[in-house]
């Protein structure tokens, strides 16, 4: 299933803005990171990332990181693109979009690759449908999921059974 | 203190530039010591106001973190009360040991004589050049500097403007000048490239190395894609947090 859609708000493809909130947020300019701390809340069109500490790796230059993705790069660093590179969310991680739950230890975002990395127990629920695995691997853009290592536990609810605990 | 030939005081001279920041603090130590405990001076920090010099000094030490290198001090004009000094238009520029430039003015520098340490500036304006980051400029409508603390505050709404794309935005800002910190305790707004933080109070360290925004933090920023697809010049400014 498109397990991958609980990402698809995360994309840098959509052209939602992206909004975090935290309790506090420390700048670490010469390492050019960003640390956001307690109560962490990604919020992309109906997608919610919450954690408990994000780690934002960015560029100084304007546009790098992402600009030079392969897809969009373009050569003059384009306009002042968010130069973020990487995100690390640490302590825990829920994503939910409308219809779909993902959870697990932490999370990589690779702009560049338009990856994120749901990686320790993960668990991702549909409906009734629950996958658990140890890495969930999405491409942002394709929308494609892999679940892998561990066991891949797959549990599909047969449809038409009363008082399926959700 | 030595008289001159006309019977006024003439200003201590400070001589060679300034080498370090504890040649700096001796000299200051000795010259405040020698006001504190000699009667003459005594008499004369009634009678006649400090030197101008004095002033434009402790603004400079105010404005730049790194030990002072040389500098020159121009005023428009100084009128002397009698309870104050007060410059308009100070005007410090020098270079920092690292040899990076600033230039710090001001409307009016005022220096009570009942509080020699304390000089109230208002219509502040400092350019610096940040150690490995592009420049800044300071504006702050007012503010209050401390010589004996080194400490600076800022008030009634100050901007920080750095070439580095940083805008800081806060309505007052406590710097003390020997910990390299500023702090407020009051709503902050910085604008980073595409992004917009706001938060309700922040605390600078090492000299803007590490800054730390507490209380409500919302940042919101424009994917990067979305900037780069729309292939125009400009980024849209991104309307800032709806959500209080």
């Amino acid at each position: 299933q498109g397990f991958g859609e609980a990402f698809t708000g995360l994309s840098t493809d959509s052209d939602q803005p992206i909004q975090i909130e935290a309790d506090q947020l420390e700048v670490q300019d010469a390492k050019k990171l960003a640390i956001y701390r307690g109560n962490v809340r990604v919020l992309q069109g109906n997608t919610v990332l919450k954690t408990a500490e994000l780690r934002v790796y960015y560029t100084g230059r304007p546009g790098g990181g992402a600009a030079q993705s392969a897809s969009t790069s373009t050569p003059q660093g384009g306009p002042a693109g968010s130069s973020v590179e990487r995100i690390e969310a640490y302590g825990g991680v829920v994503v939910q979009s409308d219809t779909q739950t993902a959870t697990g230890n932490r999370a990589v975002f690779e702009m560049a690759k338009d990856t994120v990395t749901l990686i320790g127990n993960v668990v991702l629920t549909e409906a009734d449908n629950v996958v658990r695995g140890e890495r969930l691997v999405v491409n942002l853009k394709t929308k494609e999921a892999k679940v892998e290592g561990g066991r891949v536990q797959t549990i599909l609810a047969p449809s038409r059974t009363e008082g399926q605990a959700r | 203190m030595d008289w001159q030939a006309d019977g006024t005081m003439a200003a201590p001279s400070i001589g060679a530039p300034w080498q370090t920041t504890k040649e700096t603090r001796r000299r200051l130590q000795r010259f405040r010591a020698a006001r504190r405990h000699s009667r003459l001076v005594r008499i004369l920090r009634r009678l006649l106001p400090v030197s101008g010099v004095l002033v434009i000094v402790a603004i400079g030490l105010a404005v730049r973190l790194a030990a002072p290198g040389d500098f020159d001090v121009s005023v428009a004009r100084t009128t002397v009360t009698r309870n104050s000094v007060i410059m308009e238009n100070p005007r410090l520029s020098g270079f920092d040991r690292f040899n990076r430039e600033y230039t710090v003015t001001a409307d009016t520098a005022t220096q009570l004589l009942s509080a020699p340490d304390e000089v109230v500036l208002d219509g502040i304006n400092a350019h610096l050049i940040l150690p490995g980051r592009g420049t800044a400029d300071v504006i702050a409508a007012a503010g209050t500097f401390n010589n004996a603390q080194s400490k600076l505050d800022l008030r009634n709404g100050v901007e920080v403007r750095s070439s580095e794309g940083y805008a800081l935005h806060m309505q007052d800002a406590d710097i003390d000048m020997k910990g390299g910190t500023l702090a407020t305790s009051k709503p902050v707004r910085i604008e980073y490239q595409d992004s917009v933080t706001v938060a309700e109070g922040l605390h600078v360290s090492e000299g803007g190395e590490v800054i730390v925004l507490d209380g409500n933090v919302r940042t919101n920023l424009m994917p990067p894609k979305r900037a780069a697809a729309t292939g125009t010049g400009e980024t849209e400014e991104p309307q800032p947090g709806d959500r209080e």
